[in-house]
């Protein structure tokens, strides 16, 4: 299922942005640690939660946010699941890749997917993991 | 005697119409031309006819020179941006006093100047962050026919939507909505799929995750135009 192939410039061009986009994301997210709840209280409630009364599938972010600034990550994982773990493996993968790349190591690729498209099983890992994150959130309230 | 080829040797091919010639590149792409020249002509393109712009862009490639051309636009867009919040953020929010962090007004001004700093940065990794969301939707509608460096390629060039910042007051709300148009023309024209199937990609995470940002919006844009509506004699 999955293949690999050699990298390109653009692989190594693409990993050293997420690079620096992740280094300046942390140095952010340090600097502006100690105003970040100030800022978020000043955020708009979620017009969808006001609305329907229930979490939208975004809903939660911001305090998962605020919740890795605090140290918290088991916080953070009940306030957005997937948020949160996005930014774990996010980071983990723009710490990873550029390494990875400059010691010469191939880039994995689906080579079974058909043409533009996941294959039937990982879509439905995705579209699951998207409903189970609604559910979670609407479950939690 | 003399030893011909058979008759149908000698038969001249059926006459087919030459291939006409693939559209150039667009000018930011064309190493050839000097780059505020073609900084120029490729935002021009990108106004004046998107579509034709978009299928003018190599589906593959160099991906630091598109996303230089995002950085500068994005830079252009947020500088104006942060020039219209700390000049008129105090009026408007003498306008909208329940409203101070849609007005702005509840920012300080080190905030914008922070932001103006930090845009080249912040462009390049919000670049990266949507390429990847928005190319897990475009896989899960079967829409990334030509891989992520497409997708890439289409939203560095989507950021001349930015530029509607340069407009006050309305200038935020008509730039959100250029990026989805824009969107959904680079995905259509850089993966060569329909126009439907982009507007999913774009516009279902855009429904999914970001419903209470366009409903903000629109409250917003709507409570600004009442206000000004409340003002006129």
């Amino acid at each position: 299922m999955i293949a690999w192939r050699a990298a390109t410039d653009d692989d190594r061009t693409l990993a050293a942005v997420l690079a620096g986009g992740a280094a300046t994301t942390a140095v952010l997210a340090v600097v502006a640690a100690p105003v970040a709840p100030a800022l978020a209280r000043l955020l708009p409630a979620c017009v969808f939660h006001a609305v329907t009364g229930l979490p939208c599938p975004g809903c939660g972010t911001t305090r998962a946010a605020l919740a890795l600034l605090a140290g918290d990550p088991f916080a953070a994982l009940g306030f957005n699941p997937l948020a949160t773990l996005a930014a774990f493996a996010g980071c983990a993968f723009a710490l990873v890749a550029p390494l990875w790349l400059a010691a010469g190591g191939a880039v994995p690729h689906l080579a079974s997917a058909p043409a533009g498209g996941l294959p039937r099983g990982a879509r439905l890992v995705v579209v699951s993991a998207l409903a189970a994150q609604w559910a979670w959130l609407v479950a939690r309230g | 005697m003399e030893d011909h080829p058979p008759h149908d040797a000698w038969a001249q091919p059926p006459m087919e119409p030459p291939a006409p010639p693939p559209p150039p590149v667009i000018p930011w792409e064309d190493p050839s031309r000097p780059w505020t020249a073609a900084l120029v002509a490729t935002i021009g393109a990108f106004i004046t006819h998107p579509r034709q712009a978009f299928e003018r862009v190599p589906v593959r490639g160099d991906v630091l020179r598109p996303l230089v051309f995002a950085i500068l636009v994005g830079w252009i867009g947020q500088f104006f941006y942060a020039i219209w919040e700390i000049s008129f953020s105090g009026m408007v929010g003498a306008m909208l006093p329940d409203q101070p962090m849609l007005t702005g007004a509840a920012l300080p001004r080190g905030y914008w100047f922070a932001m103006m700093a930090l845009a080249p940065l912040l462009t390049a990794t919000g670049l990266i962050v949507s390429a990847c969301l928005s190319h897990l939707f475009l896989l899960l509608f079967g829409g990334a026919r030509n891989g992520f460096v497409a997708t890439f390629r289409a939203l560095c060039y989507v950021q001349v939507a930015t530029l509607a910042l340069v407009v006050p007051f309305c200038g935020a709300y008509a730039g959100g909505i250029a990026v989805l148009v824009l969107e959904i023309i680079g995905f259509s024209a850089l993966h060569r799929i329909s126009t439907g199937k982009a507007a999913a990609a774009v516009l279902v995470p855009a429904m999914l995750c970001c419903a209470c940002v366009s409903v903000v919006i629109m409250l917003a844009g709507a409570a600004f135009l009442s206000t000004l509506g409340g003002l006129t004699p």
